[in-house]
């Protein structure tokens, strides 16, 4: 049977040894690379009229654009306009690796926890540079909640301050799990097909799990756009507290 | 026939490439944990990153802002120009109905003073006709009064006459026509005087 973590394996295609590291160009790279080229290739060529009545391309781009905005309104306010291109490209980047992994035989670059720990980790340290730039040490009253009794202080504030901390973990592994856990998956399903054909057994039984993963895929690209959507919403939230601290 | 055959190789193709990779597999943890490939992943994700923050940022994102502003803008004034066509049509109407309501008015005042001049011209016409009848009336009765005086006196003369020549003839004896007028006169005096 199939090792269904092999997909996961990184590749070297073109070996860069900068120094002491090793940047080369993988497989992974290569699908960052397309990545790259379709969404920004796609939003090219839907937004090339500029028409005042939109093509159905033009409708497609202009509803990812609402779609951000009406994200960052939501959950920034009006001072979140100076995020909408970082919120806007961390969505694509996240989608596009999501969704790119759907086409078989490609790489799910978002199914590895380095890449969405960089995501994470860019965040979290976005909101505390620009929350300490801005609110100074009034940043850190993020801990301290309004309306808790004093007394309550000793409990409430390391629960703050962890859940704080915890917050670029929690937002990389969701989205490395989803990922990871929803692939394997769709491996391993393929395998029993595969399996069952090597043993010659042919038919419904073969058949099963390769229907299955039919409906699998489907889910799994509806996963792929869900996940996207809220590691830019929690985005969002956290890079909140740089705008403006309820208390 | 061939729908099976395709259906075979499509089932068996990934399954042969997986049983190719299954060789080389080799035994260890998950790839996501294996260091090796961290600067890479790191170094091209933040190069796409990177490269698709600032084509979004300068290119695609003003591209559509300025676009949907536009069409905004557009709709905008389209409502703006509406609303002040409405505005002019209604004000025009106002003036229509303005001008229709004052002719209407000047109609029905030049009706008012026509059918008034009319009445004071008939009611002037009657009256001057009145004043003309009555001193017509007037002149024609104190004609028929001098007339009627005149044929009085004229009586009396004749009476005279007649009473002088009746005795005359009867008597043959010479008469005094002026006494025998007085003696008229005396007589249809008093009766003269009770018709005036």
């Amino acid at each position: 049977m199939a090792n269904p973590i092999k997909q996961f394996e990184i590749k070297p295609l073109i070996e860069i040894p900068v120094g002491g590291l090793d940047l080369s160009f993988t497989n992974s790279s290569l699908w960052m690379a397309i990545a790259v080229v379709v969404s920004t290739g796609l939003l090219t060529l839907a937004m090339r009229k500029k028409a005042l009545v939109p093509s159905r391309g033009q409708i497609f781009a202009e509803m990812m654009y609402e779609f951000i905005a009406g994200m960052i309104r939501e959950n920034i306010g009006p001072k979140g306009r100076q995020y909408f291109p970082l919120i806007f490209t961390l969505f694509m980047v996240v989608l596009l690796g999501n969704m790119l992994g759907m086409i078989p035989y490609s790489f799910t670059y978002t199914s590895h926890l380095s890449v969405t720990m960089a995501l994470a980790f860019m965040i979290f340290f976005t909101v505390i540079i620009i929350g300490l730039f801005k609110h100074g040490t009034h940043f850190f009253s993020l801990f301290v909640p309004p309306g808790v009794p004093m007394w309550l202080m000793p409990l409430v504030l390391p629960i703050e301050i962890v859940s704080f901390l915890v917050r670029p973990i929690t937002l990389s592994v969701r989205l490395f799990a989803n990922m990871i856990a929803g692939h394997i998956m769709l491996k391993v399903f393929a395998g029993f097909s595969a399996g069952m054909i090597g043993l010659g057994i042919w038919g419904v039984s073969a058949l099963g799990p390769m229907l299955f993963n039919v409906l699998l895929i489907g889910f799994e690209i509806l996963i792929a756009f869900l996940q996207a959507y809220v590691f830019a919403i929690l985005s969002c939230i956290y890079l909140k507290d740089t705008v403006e601290i309820d208390h | 026939m061939i729908r099976q055959a395709l259906l075979t190789a499509l089932i068996l193709l990934p399954s042969a490439a997986i049983a190719a990779e299954d060789k080389a597999a080799a035994s260890g943890g998950l790839p996501q944990f294996d260091p090796t490939w961290f600067p890479s992943q790191l170094f091209w994700l933040a190069i796409a990153f990177g490269v698709m923050y600032l084509f979004f940022s300068r290119k695609t994102l003003p591209e559509i802002s300025s676009v949907i502003d536009n069409r905004r803008n557009h709709i905008q004034s389209d409502l703006e120009l509406a609303d002040k066509l409405t505005k002019e049509a209604e004000s025009v109407q106002e003036a229509y109905e303005g001008s229709l309501q004052s002719a209407r008015e000047e109609a029905s005042q030049v009706i008012v003073k026509t059918e008034e001049s009319m009445k004071e011209k008939a009611a002037q016409s009657f009256e001057s006709f009145r004043k003309k009848s009555e001193s017509d009336i007037q002149a024609t009765e104190t004609r028929l009064e001098k007339a009627k005086t005149e044929a009085l006196s004229d009586m009396t003369d004749i009476a005279a006459q007649v009473t002088s020549q009746a005795v005359e003839k009867i008597t043959g004896q010479k008469t005094d026509e002026a006494r025998a007028k007085s003696a008229i006169d005396a007589l249809t005096s008093p009766k003269q005087k009770k018709a005036a």
